[in-house]
């Protein structure tokens, strides 16, 4: 059937209260109660239709307009005896729905018992991967699986009922307090013990599971010793399956653990209202709110403005040393030998210093005009530019010079150095140097 | 000491044994600020038992009260400045201030004691504190003030530095013994919360008495 039907025939499967709806609770009922027959007359129809427009105050509808909305899927014909009437299977299995839903069996039972008789492995008690297969199979854990989900269902309906309870509770008149906290710690109870057993539910399965994760580690060190591994991709799709399961119980029982929460903190809410502390806390969320209201941001942090005050505690930070060795020995006072000033030896460091700064300060002009030289000509020939220099210079800056001028432009691969090897003598000194050529 | 009111308490009770022993340790803890419970059941004994002798120690040489308190049932000793206002105490060296992140989340935290007012371990886990700080009313404010601006969301590095921050004044409460660090390791943390936490309701006592008198001041000091 495509869901376009689906939606078509909707209004069918599920008529509205009085159009059919009640009326097919009602012949339920008295069926159920062996009121009327299995197969209902024309009459009895009628009869309960009244009974329904008294009760709700609603005006009497008539068979005839409301039949064509329950015909075929609710209510047919008895072939015998047409003249009588009976509900169909599918009526029968709704009302039953909905009524387990209303009084779910598993509100009285522990989550923990459901999950341990349906997902319970002892260790050893499975061999082949054929009996994990029935026990454990997709299709064999259905029914297990589809406990499970109810019975989480069921406490989420209980919960949410106890926790409109509470709420309503919490609008008593104070007139009315001490029973109202009576009544409180009654609903309290019963969210104390639901926590406590989806506690015990989850220490059970994850017993479970962790069987489970050994019993196909089993089948794993088998299969490496087989070098079949169908059965163990069989225990793993398994466990695999089962995993999956339980991670969506895990996500609902968080959402109950949530709800059981904030139920504890209701009752926290209530319990003040009727003891000195609410005042107190009161205060303190008020000074919360003001703290905040008087915080700004900072680079460093929160600071306060406003003056709001700070409080300090007190804060020593005394260390206690315990030596573990003491010379007493050692109380003797230092000397300080003050030692006088020689000003022959300043005036040389300083003149030393003072050369080097200008040697270093004169090299740099150099430099500049080497690079300076190199753009403009494009050329520097080094004997030329060496002679140059010491010309006006000592002998160590133009060496240096010339060094950096080379270590410079030997980086750079633009500029070529041509080195021929002729020495060419210098004037001045007693050196000599190769022919060089440097071109951009 | 029977001799009318020159009841006279020395410092005799250093020399005893038990006191020799975790005397250095006492004395640092309470210098630096810790409240000690029952945690800290050695100490917390000593303190108990010897109560006169160590008020005594502590008034005479360091002009601080001992002062032993109790909260939802359950005692702590801590240091105190005087009731003479701060006197010797004004070198800053000698107390420390309680920071302005540190008084909220503090302040957080005694709420989040009430709430848990029903459970014997108040046990709250780093998670369970971040909702409470920023899924509150208070969000708006709360992200105003840790970022500097609200947005709807807040990239790895501004968040990982207020984290740090948080962290770093919870490091601070678990020194001074208002909370104790459950499990420090794991991302999200926990910790309990101490019934010494209601030392800082104590510091803003005066301001809770009269607290309309207190938060008008702020309301006119606005409209300046």
């Amino acid at each position: 059937m495509s869901f376009n039907s689906l939606y078509d025939n909707y209004d069918l499967l599920l008529p509205p209260k009085y159009d059919g709806g009640y009326l097919v609770i009602g012949l339920y009922e008295r069926i159920n109660s062996g009121e009327i027959s299995e197969y209902f007359t024309h009459t009895e129809i009628g009869q309960i239709l009244k009974n329904i427009s008294n009760d709700y105050e609603q005006p009497l509808r008539q068979w005839n307009t409301i039949k064509d909305n329950l015909f075929y899927y609710f209510i047919r014909n008895d072939p015998e005896e047409p003249w009588k009437y009976y509900l169909t299977d599918y009526a029968f299995s709704v009302v039953e729905l909905m009524y387990a839903k209303l009084n779910n069996p598993y509100k009285t039972h522990a989550l923990k018992a459901s999950m341990e008789e349906a997902f319970t492995l002892e260790p050893g008690a499975i061999q082949t991967v054929d009996e994990l297969e029935r026990r454990f199979g997709r299709i064999f854990v259905q029914g297990s699986k589809k406990i499970i989900i109810d019975h989480l269902e069921a406490l989420e309906e209980e919960l949410s009922e106890a926790y409109k309870r509470l709420n309503d509770l919490l609008r008593f008149d104070e007139s009315d307090a001490a029973a109202a906290v009576k009544e409180f710690a009654v609903v309290f109870k019963k969210f104390g013990e639901r926590a406590e057993d989806i506690t015990a539910a989850t220490v059970s399965k994850d017993l479970f599971l962790m069987h489970l994760r050994q019993l196909v580690d089993h089948f794993y060190t088998k299969a490496s010793s087989d070098l079949n591994v169908t059965e163990w991709e069989k225990a793993q799709g398994i466990y695999k399956d089962l995993r999956t399961f339980f991670s969506s119980v895990d996500k609902k029982v968080t959402l109950i653990r949530r709800q059981i929460n904030h139920a504890s903190e209701k009752l926290t809410e209530l319990q003040e209202q009727f003891s000195a502390r609410a005042n107190l806390r009161l205060k303190i969320k008020m000074l919360h709110k003001l703290a905040l209201s008087n915080a700004d941001f900072s680079k460093d942090g929160i600071v306060f403005k406003n003056d709001f005050p700070i409080k300090s505690y007190v804060d020593e930070s005394t260390k206690i040393v315990y030596p573990k060795h003491f010379d007493f020995d050692t109380d003797r006072s230092s000397e300080i030998v003050e030692i006088a000033q020689d000003p022959q030896y300043g005036k040389e460091m300083k003149d030393l210093i003072f050369n080097d700064v200008r040697r270093q300060e004169m090299a740099e002009k150099w430099m500049l005009k080497a690079k300076e030289l190199l753009e403009r000509t494009g050329q520097i020939d080094v004997t030329e530019f060496f002679e140059k220099i010491l010309a006006e210079e000592v002998f160590d800056i133009a060496y240096q010079v010339v060094g950096e001028v080379v270590a410079m432009v030997s980086q750079d691969k633009e500029i070529h150095i041509n080195v021929e090897k002729e020495l060419s003598r210098i004037k001045t000194d007693n050196i000599a140097l190769w022919k060089m050529d440097i071109r951009k | 000491m029977e001799n009318g009111h020159q009841e006279v308490i020395d410092f005799q009770f250093l020399q005893l044994e038990n006191i020799e022993k975790h005397f250095a340790e006492i004395n640092y803890l309470l210098l630096s600020g810790r409240h000690i419970d029952q945690n800290d059941y050695i100490f917390y004994s000593l303190l108990t038992e010897y109560f006169e002798y160590w008020k005594n120690y502590y008034f005479k040489l360091y002009n601080l009260n001992l002062v032993p308190d109790i909260f939802d049932g359950q005692s702590y000793f801590y240091l105190d400045f005087g009731d003479t206002g701060k006197g010797r105490i004004t070198d800053p060296q000698r107390q420390r201030e309680i920071t302005p992140l540190q008084t909220l989340v503090g302040l957080v935290l005694l709420d989040m004691y009430y709430q848990k007012y029903f459970e014997r371990e108040k046990v709250v886990t780093w998670n369970e504190l971040m909702v409470q700080i920023l899924e509150s009313d208070h969000e708006k404010q709360y992200k105003q003030i840790l970022f500097g601006e609200i947005r709807a969301s807040y990239d790895e590095k501004e968040w990982s530095l207020v984290q740090k921050r948080f962290l770093k004044a919870l490091i601070t409460f678990n020194k001074l013994g208002w909370i104790d660090f459950r499990n420090q390791q794991n991302k999200n943390f926990s910790f309990e919360i101490r019934p010494a936490i209601h030392r800082l309701e104590k510091l803003y006592k005066e301001e809770l008495n009269d607290f309309e008198a207190f938060s008008e001041r702020f309301i006119n000091r606005k409209d300046i």
